[in-house]
């Protein structure tokens, strides 16, 4: 335990570039799923449509879908041979944020729809009488349950820094390249480097702490 | 006296059931017609319905001789206001509130708060213009919400239970502003369930059940 600290507080640079890139990845992919799912998730609570109760079950099914899973379906479409192979992403850190991306974008988009469906019933029906287009609305909307949305946004990058499966598959985790907290503590574990492990394993908790209490505080500000 | 709305056939439904199912209904222009009803008969459902707030299943509406559809009714919300039982206000001031229905028009940020001030003096809460909107009480959260209707000049104001759980004060207020709306030449559809409120200043009495016209009256 003290040997970890002493890496963490020495700021050994292998240590923290693993903890950079596991950020730098996960930040990037947070990033271009909350672009693309939390306007969607709100333009899609404004329609109605028959089988949105459908749509809303089968994202919290995806949810549930075990990481290497993602990992196994990404690796099949990247690899040399797959439909994407030519692209030449697999083993790189593009490829973990692409396989971050489908892990969140299910958690983003349900945590919003949800968010909206439980917000006041008076919102979307005053926005329109107020005389709102779908893009005001959908800005209004993500103005008035901004700290709730953010708390989605919190769940997901927890759920995305602590995935290790398809971070493994798809990475490779490759040294100064690919290896990322999680990868680096199986393999660190594994080769009986347990102080190493135990750095970035102390990094990871903390980071899941100060999320957490992120996560507590927003749902707390927000009601 | 020309109508400002013509329903045809139209019904609302969720999941199984018809909220509303109004054979034919023509709401006259440039008069006050009030809805009558129960709790739970559709008045809140009619009124989104002729806000264009939501679409019926089946059926037409007319508004101002013109079909309402997904397509033009965005054009139709900017011509019409609507007051709610419960009015929602967003975060920020009073002012703020007041105005967004101008600056969701692109109306200018000073012209619209200065329009926006005249509001609120009318329903007498200009003092309160900085003060944050979800500190309000009922009475006068329902006053913020009518300013901010009537800032944006519509030609319809539809008008949900607006004297439910409010005040003397606030009600005699509300009352006063909406009269003189009235007097102006204005469309108003107003629901009750109250037989009392009102009888004085309806021209027309569209009592409403389970979703159904059971009468009309001509003031």
């Amino acid at each position: 335990m003290i040997a970890a600290w002493h890496l963490l507080a020495s700021f050994d640079m292998d240590v923290w570039f693993i903890i950079w890139t596991s950020l730098k990845i996960t930040i990037t992919a947070i990033v271009i799923s909350s672009v693309v799912a939390i306007p969607c998730a709100v333009w899609l609570s404004l329609q109605s449509f028959k089988g949105k109760r459908l749509l809303h079950n089968s994202l919290n099914a995806l949810m549930a879908v075990p990481t290497v899973m993602i990992g196994l379906i990404l690796y099949g479409l990247l690899s040399r041979q797959g439909p994407l192979g030519a692209l030449g992403l697999l083993y790189t850190p593009t490829a973990i944020i692409l396989g971050q991306i489908v892990l969140v974008m299910p958690i983003l988009l349900s945590v919003t729809l949800s968010t909206v469906a439980s917000a006041d019933r008076q919102l979307i029906p005053t926005l329109k009488s107020l005389g709102a287009t779908t893009s005001q609305q959908i800005c209004l909307i993500l103005k008035e349950l901004n700290l709730l949305i953010v708390a989605g946004i919190v769940l997901a990058f927890s759920r995305a820094i602590g995935e290790v499966g398809a971070a493994m598959m798809l990475g490779g985790n490759i040294a100064g390249l690919t290896r990322t907290m999680t990868t680096a503590i199986a393999l660190e574990t594994g080769k009986g480097e347990f102080e190493r492990g135990l750095a970035l394993g102390m990094m990871l908790l903390l980071l899941a702490f100060v999320l957490n209490g992120l996560l507590q505080w927003l749902q707390g500000a927000q009601s | 006296m020309t109508a400002a709305y013509r329903l045809l056939q139209v019904r609302f439904a969720w999941q199984t059931s018809n909220i509303i199912d109004i054979e034919q209904l023509s709401i006259p222009s440039q008069a006050c017609t009030v809805i009558l009803g129960d709790n739970g008969a559709g008045k809140t459902t009619l009124l989104s319905l002729l806000g264009c707030v939501i679409a019926p299943s089946s059926g037409t509406i007319h508004y101002q001789n013109q079909k309402v559809t997904n397509r033009n009714s965005l054009a139709f919300r900017r011509r019409i206001a609507a007051l709610h039982q419960r009015p929602y206000l967003f975060r920020g001031t009073v002012l703020e509130n007041a105005a967004l229905a101008l600056k969701l028009r692109g109306i200018a940020d000073s012209v619209a708060r200065e329009m926006a001030m005249q509001g609120l003096r009318q329903v007498g809460l200009s003092a309160l213009a900085q003060r944050s909107a979800r500190t309000l009480s009922g009475g006068e959260a329902q006053r913020v919400a009518l300013a901010r209707c009537l800032v944006t000049k519509p030609e319809t104001l539809l008008l949900d239970e607006p004297f439910s759980h409010l005040d003397r004060g606030s009600v005699e207020i509300i009352d006063t502003v909406i009269r003189a709306f009235a007097a102006n030449g204005c469309t108003l559809v107003f629901s009750t369930h109250d037989h009392q409120r009102w009888p004085e200043l309806a021209d027309h009495v569209v009592v409403l059940d389970a979703g159904k016209i059971i009468d009309k009256v001509q003031g």
